[in-house]
């Protein structure tokens, strides 16, 4: 009795459309980046696949802010390292490492269409006050996403 | 009796494994006890698994005790322990908002409101954070001792404010009228459906403006913060201030992260044991909080944020040439 009451009463709780669609998109992001995340720990463990850096390496820079770091392996490894953008990740997606960080980019990528999600919610809705300042939220998102492509 | 010695046992294992790992890694850092570079990596593991089950037992989020107490044990540039926080906080956020949202615990409208202004801040902040660093050459010194002095204030809020269960609100202000801030969720504690609306917003608007900045700049979740500024200033329940404040941290986290992940500041032998381990850990957590809560834990994990906060402070100041 006491259990259907709960129910009922639970029931009558109206989650509207955007929040589902928020609640959704981000179990789906967050099980697919800690794939990743695994794969490439995994992947970097076990040396299946090479890391970008060597463990070896890491010890003696860790220590380094990551201007000097990433200089100082780039002289090392003679290879470029062009930071300032996404393309370092890019650039070097063939090591169990950089694969690793997919998992970071899928999280960031997942909350964006989760906002664009949000956004067509209210939109259909007409719920246009909550749609301005969603708007205004995935401007800035996207502001600071697309900035380093 | 057995189940509860268990659940016992899991804390005081969780405790042991946390001074276990950080004695060694200060063995490391400050007595140059040459230790083997995978240590480093699985110590990570093993200390955010720990966390992640004390975390919630003790009532604190996972960042604000990884940050300080990385960056003071371990021996990595504070740049990196922030990337990695950061990246640390959103998992977490991702993965426990959906069910609050579902259950109406956690406002949407609520989030995206303060997102507005906590993004654009957190994103001010990663810049400075990573300029300070950048721009002057014992710049991690003057960050780490920021850090420290700020981990004190939040070790100081955390002792003092108190926390509303059901806040009053008479009124609700014209900006909570115009987006409409009201919700419901079911209290089981009560055994009825909960109807709430939020005040004062505009204050609480320019609070989350400097919340994001500071989470933005130390690669914190920045929860502390939020919860007392949607319970105590905007008068939402605490279930719902603590549901909300997570959702904040999945929105303003990302444009953050973005700043990290550029400047090559999210390494990944840090970011991924760090993640893992904080993933698994905060599950067991969630499943301990509802068995247990025991005071002891909650002043343990006090205890070790000040003197995490002591040791950055000091390790700023021994950088910076005054001890």
């Amino acid at each position: 009795m006491v259990a259907r009451k709960k129910t009922e009463q639970q029931e009558q709780i109206q989650v509207d459309a955007a929040s589902k669609i928020c609640a959704r998109t981000f179990e789906i992001i967050s099980i697919a980046g800690i794939v990743f995340l695994i794969i490439g720990l995994v992947l970097y463990v076990t040396g299946v696949i090479p890391p970008f850096v060597p463990m070896s390496m890491m010890e003696n820079y860790w220590k380094y802010k990551p201007s000097v770091f990433w200089q100082k392996v780039s002289e090392k490894l003679h290879v470029t390292i062009r930071l300032g953008s996404y393309l370092w990740i890019f650039d070097h997606i063939n090591h169990s490492d950089m694969i690793a960080m997919i998992g970071v980019l899928i999280f960031v990528v997942g909350v964006i269409v989760s906002i664009i999600g949000i956004c067509v919610a209210y939109a259909i809705k007409k719920d246009t006050r909550i749609l301005i300042v969603s708007l205004i939220v995935l401007a800035i998102t996207l502001y600071a996403i697309l900035k380093y492509i | 009796m057995a189940g509860e010695k268990g659940v016992y046992g899991l804390i005081a294992i969780s405790l042991a494994m946390l001074f276990v790992v950080l004695i060694i890694a200060a063995a490391g850092t400050y007595f140059h006890v040459k230790l083997p570079v995978e240590f480093w990596s699985v110590s990570l593991f093993f200390l955010t698994f720990a966390i992640g089950i004390l975390a919630p037992v003790a009532g604190v989020g996972g960042g604000v005790i990884f940050v300080p107490v990385v960056s003071a044990f371990y021996p990595f540039s504070i740049t990196f322990v922030r990337g990695a926080g950061l990246v640390m906080a959103q998992v977490n956020a991702l993965v426990s908002v959906p069910k609050f949202l579902r259950a109406g615990l956690a406002s949407l409208r609520i989030g995206l409101l303060a997102a507005t202004v906590a993004g654009a801040a957190a994103i001010a902040g990663a810049k400075v954070g990573i300029w300070v660093v950048k721009a002057f050459p014992q710049g991690k010194y003057y960050i780490q001792m920021a850090l420290g002095i700020l981990l004190l204030f939040i070790f100081a809020i955390m002792v003092t404010s108190k926390r509303v269960e059901f806040p009053e609100v008479k009124e609700m202000d014209k900006i909570a009228k115009i987006f409409n801030l009201t919700g419901a969720y079911y209290e089981p504690a009560l055994g009825r459906v909960v109807e709430y609306k939020v005040t004062r917003t505009g204050l609480a608007l320019l609070a989350f403006a400097g919340v994001g900045f500071i989470a933005g700049m130390f690669g914190l979740g920045a929860g502390w913060a939020n919860v007392p500024v949607l319970n105590l200033i905007m008068g939402a329940p605490i279930k719902v201030a603590t549901s909300t404040s997570m959702l904040i941290i999945a929105l303003t986290t990302t444009p953050a992260a973005c700043v990290y992940l550029a400047d090559g500041a999210i390494l990944p032998l840090i970011m991924i044991p760090a993640v893992v381990g904080m993933f698994f850990g905060s599950r067991l957590g969630a499943w301990l909080t509802v068995k247990a809560r025991p005071k002891v834990v909650r002043y343990i994990f006090l205890a070790i944020m000040l003197f995490a906060a002591i040791m950055d402070i000091y390790r700023g100041l021994h950088g910076l040439g005054y001890i």
